[in-house]
């Protein structure tokens, strides 16, 4: 066991528990069970999550009450709910999926999300603020140039006054780090 | 009458227009901080304690402990009516508050909160003036194995929190605890689950994760189920609670109030342990329990009088004692320290106008709190009216300065965008997200304790520990039963099945 | 003739030009930024404020304290290395700070780091609660050897400055006792006010507005001054070997910076040093002002990091 708690050996592990996830998950939407495969691959993902870390503690020190020792109980308790969630899905005793919305819209979210993240460390917290809040309430369909630019700048002053000036905030400034 | 003198030393320090200002000056920037997500009691705290340095001593820590008390009430505001709780503990004033915005009840919620709010930081104040010292020495009893039992039980409340599936608020708390355990192990100090990343090195922090959770999960989940069609706007009620609805839950108020203090005063516990408690016991009593979650009145009081009285309570084992309860006493601790006062049993002697003077303008600060309350709520209630399209961007705009601001990291950002992922997820397939919080919140005090108690006294201790013994039944008694009465429905309902099968 | 005088305006401002160009030099032209490893209110970070506070005196610089906290001083110490040796940003530092650069596996090295100056040492200690049976150091000794093995001694984190104070302390007087660590030092001060330990690691400042510790012995080859005058050294208890084991703190840059900066900075160090004010502050915590500069400082650095590194594999900390 030592072996899969760190270096190669952790990656083989973790690339095992990947390809397990996957694999549920491919079950599951062929199956009778198709409807719930949502309902199982989350707690699915916490099972193999809890598996990667229970891996991981054997590369903790063994001691009386040691490190590893709480990690593996919520671990335990962790597997044995999701197991119990799971059985429940595959007798159909569970909740079905909900209706699936618009995920592509979530997922434009998210990415936008990500994308103002790497905006700040590169352009700092003040352009990508402004570019973020923009592009967000357009992509949230308004349409009024002038609310778009005064609640963006509104928000700028108000960042840079209360944020930067007063309680000291060091936001970071990215290229402009020399300018400002 | 001790007590007496050393009152009018504490009010002639609160003579003139200075302090007067200062108390006004801290509860408006409480209120405001609090009711900014990430901007938590002790963060707010923090961020001010530079500012402070130029002023005189008492004004300063008279700032600083305003500050402290009005940002509790302050977190509910963005809690009940944004669903994105301000302060930790306003987590639980959501669970209640954003049902009733939901049902155009907004002014209710708020005024509920800010009554709670009030009573319970003037309860936990007059306990703190009155018995700090006893309190504290009790306090300081506790053992280890006892601060375990007492952890597990707040554990236990998750039973409360649960709408429908008891298995899914488990799997919650248990990811919860699961990951508050990445990060320096603090009692071997061996580095766990960082997988080489320094960055990991302390683990997730609360606030980060409590903003993704709460607050952007909810804007994913809008974007879901996202029309382009511009909401109509409901109708926001901005009346206050009626005197008979107030007076419905005044038991509720005092209740919480005492058990918001007492969980104050053990080091460690603090404000969002005592909400979650206060939460738990208050639906326990309540006449009508199946209303929580859904929008009770009793729900909101029990989370706001407890997280507000909990400020008297950590400010005890702080004055008496010197040692630092939560969070924001230890900033204040650095406070006191740079401005050369030791807080501690010497400083009521040696300073009785510092001490007395914080007692005052503590007592000062809840009155003006509700003064400011008042006018502040049908201000803040314009916000439910602000179009989806303004208001969304602008709460994500608000999770990452926050995040960012706990501690000046982007990992925290970053972070607060992954829970964010997380928390639309959790929603999506019915798991409740603040068993979460409370996993990440408890994790540390059950671990540590546990451990401590059987490094000293081996497992034996939590049978021979009599109060522990006592507290960790009524734990177990406390998941137990809500899985026997389920299971008692359960049947129940089959059994009703079954019979109109018969007819 | 207005001509001329127009002339001889021009060549006064260049000249004018060429002396500030030449006072460019001239160290600083811009803020200080001073980092510090806490949030605002811990206890460097009322170091560090202290001393911006005091050095007014000295400079027309402006300071700022910037806190970026994180991995215990690592966050710091790492976004200083990734600056512009300018000399505009350093840190303040203490021992602890080398403690978690061995622990997080010596992803930083030293011997990138300018050490410009060690301030104030602060002795180690060994604290009691008078309101127990074991107040004195032959009490201590007493009690341990009666519970063979079973006496509780209380402290923060395991593999710190102060844990390892106690496994030194242990081995010197031929002692066994087990090591209950606290999330840090004012929770494991609260288990030893509660009489659930019956000693505490830490410095004698701590006792400092409680008047239920009491200092038991403290490492130094002489006596402390005022508050801790009675307190004995642990040479005078006939325990050999801890006569300096210090926590001490300092402040580091990257390095590289100008020349200029470094004589500024040597300057500052050693008025504040001598400064009445500094003094007295540090010293009412019964620590000890005084200045260690570059090599001597780096010496020690590295003394230190080879203690952590042999006592932290000894704990299991590392590998």
């Amino acid at each position: 066991m030592q072996y899969f708690s760190h270096g190669t050996g952790l990656s083989i592990w973790a690339l095992f528990l990947a390809a397990c996830f996957i694999i549920t998950g491919l079950v599951f939407r062929r199956s009778s069970r198709h409807n719930w495969t949502g309902q199982a691959l989350l707690p699915m993902a916490l099972l193999l999550l809890g598996a990667l870390f229970y891996g991981v503690t054997f590369d903790f020190p063994v001691e009386e009450a040691g490190p590893a020792l709480i990690p593996r109980l919520w671990i335990a308790c962790l597997s044995a709910m999701c197991v119990t969630i799971l059985f429940f899905i595959v007798r159909g005793d569970a909740d079905k999926d909900p209706k699936a919305g618009r995920i592509g819209f979530v997922l434009l979210g998210v990415g936008i999300m990500v994308a103002y993240y790497f905006a700040i460390l590169f352009l700092g917290y003040f352009v990508s603020s402004v570019i973020f809040l923009s592009v967000m309430m357009y992509v949230l369909s308004c349409r009024k140039p002038i609310l778009i630019i005064s609640v963006s700048v509104g928000w700028l002053l108000f960042s840079y006054v209360v944020f930067y000036k007063l309680l000291y905030i060091q936001l970071p400034l990215g290229i402009f780090e020399n300018y400002l | 009458m001790e007590l007496l003198d050393s009152f009018s030393i504490g009010l002639s320090v609160l003579l003139g227009w200075k302090p007067i200002l200062v108390i006004v000056v801290g509860v408006i920037v409480g209120i405001l901080a609090g009711a900014m997500p990430g901007l938590s009691p002790s963060t707010a705290v923090a961020l001010l304690v530079p500012f402070s340095y130029t002023m005189e001593p008492a004004l300063a820590l008279i700032l600083l402990t305003s500050i402290y008390i009005a940002s509790n009430y302050g977190g509910s505001i963005t809690a009940v009516l944004i669903n994105t709780p301000g302060t930790p503990s306003a987590a639980v004033t959501a669970m209640d508050g954003y049902p009733l915005t939901q049902k155009g009840q907004a002014g209710k919620a708020l005024g509920t909160a800010l009554l709670a709010s009030t009573v319970g930081g003037a309860i936990g104040v007059m306990i703190l003036i009155l018995f700090a010292v006893p309190l504290a020495r009790v306090a300081l009893k506790f053992s280890p194995a006892d601060y375990f039992a007492l952890a597990l039980f707040g554990l236990a409340t998750v039973a409360s929190m649960s709408r429908g599936n008891v298995l899914k608020s488990m799997v919650a708390i248990l990811f919860g605890l699961m990951i508050k355990n990445i990060g320096i192990d603090p009692i071997s100090g061996v580095s766990r689950f960082t997988f080489g990343s320094d960055q990991l090195y302390d683990g997730f922090t609360l606030i980060p994760a409590l903003i993704g959770l709460f607050a952007v999960s909810v804007v994913f989940a809008k974007m879901e189920s996202w029309t382009g069609i511009p909401r109509v706007l409901e109708k926001v009620d901005n009346k206050l609670p009626s005197f008979k609805e107030m007076m419905k839950i005044k038991m509720t108020i005092l209740r919480s109030s005492v058990i918001g203090t007492v969980i104050g005063i053990f080091p460690g516990a603090g404000a969002t342990i005592a909400a979650f408690i206060s939460y738990d016991v208050s639906k326990r009593w309540s006449k009508t329990p199946e209303e929580f979650g859904k929008g009770s009145l009793e729900g909101v009081a029990a989370a706001e009088g407890a997280n507000s009285s909990s400020v008297g309570g950590a400010l005890v084992p702080l004055l008496a004692l010197g040692i630092p309860g939560s969070a924001t006493d230890a900033v204040l601790l650095g406070a006191f320290m740079l401005h050369d006062l030791v807080p501690g049993p010497l400083l009521f002697k040696n300073n009785p106008d510092i001490v007395y003077g914080i007692f005052s303008a503590l007592i000062l600060a809840n009155m003006i709190m509700l003064i400011l309350g008042v006018y502040g709520n049908r201000l803040f209630i314009k916000v439910v009216s602000v179009p989806e399209a303004i208001m969304y961007p602008l709460i994500l705009a608000i999770a990452v300065i926050g995040s960012f601001a706990v501690s000046g990291s982007m990992f925290d950002v970053a972070a607060c965008i992954g829970f964010g992922v997380i928390g639309w997820l959790f929603k999506r397939y019915g798991f409740p997200v603040a068993p979460i919080v409370l996993g990440i919140v408890l994790g540390k005090m059950v671990e540590e304790n546990f451990r401590r108690a059987v490094m000293m006294d081996g497992y034996s201790v939590f049978y021979t520990d009599k109060l522990a013994f006592v507290v960790l039944l009524i734990s177990f008694l406390s998941f137990v039963w809500p899985l026997y009465k389920g299971w008692k429905h359960h049947q129940s309902v089959n059994r009703s099945k079954v019979k109109s099968q018969h007819n | 003739m207005k001509k001329n005088i127009m002339v001889l305006f021009v060549a006064l401002a260049i000249f004018a030009g060429c002396i500030t160009t030449v006072q460019a030099k001239e160290f600083p032209t811009k803020p200080i930024k001073l980092i510090v490893y806490t949030k605002p209110g811990g206890a460097i970070d009322v170091f560090a404020r202290k001393f911006t506070a005091i050095a007014a005196k000295y400079t027309d610089a402006t300071f700022v304290v910037v806190n970026k906290s994180g991995a215990g001083g690592i966050v710091a110490i790492k976004y200083i290395l990734s600056q512009k040796p300018d000399g505009y940003k350093f840190a303040a530092v203490t021992k602890s700070n080398i403690g978690k650069i061995v622990s997080t596996g010596g992803k930083i090295n030293v011997d990138d780091i300018n050490w410009m100056g060690m301030m104030m040492t602060d002795p180690e200690a060994v604290i009691t609660n008078v309101n127990q049976d074991v107040v004195t150091w032959e009490q201590l000794v007493a009690d341990a050897k009666a519970k063979d093995g079973k006496q509780i001694w209380v402290g923060p984190a395991a593999g710190g400055n102060d844990h390892i104070m106690a496994l030194k302390t242990w081995k010197a007087a031929g002692i066994k006792a087990k090591w209950i660590p606290y999330s840090g030092g004012g929770k494991a001060m609260a288990a030893l006010l509660g009489g659930h330990g019956v000693a505490y690691v830490g410095n004698p400042r701590d006792v400092i507005g409680r008047p239920d510790l009491k200092v038991a012995a403290v490492s130094s080859e002489k006596r402390l001054s005022g508050a801790f005058a009675d307190v004995p050294t642990f040479a005078e208890l006939g325990v050999k070997g801890l006569d300096h084991e210090i926590m001490w703190r300092g402040f580091m840059t990257r390095k590289g910076i100008p020349a200029e900066a470094e004589a500024f900075y040597s300057d500052l160090l050693t008025k504040m040093t001598n400064d009445p004010e500094w003094k007295e502050y540090i010293e009412k915590g019964g620590a000890t002002p005084l200045l260690i500069q570059s090599d001597a400082f780096t010496a020690i650095v590295k003394k230190d990091q080879r203690e952590f590194t042999t006592a932290l594999k000894e704990l299991g900390v590392i590998k």
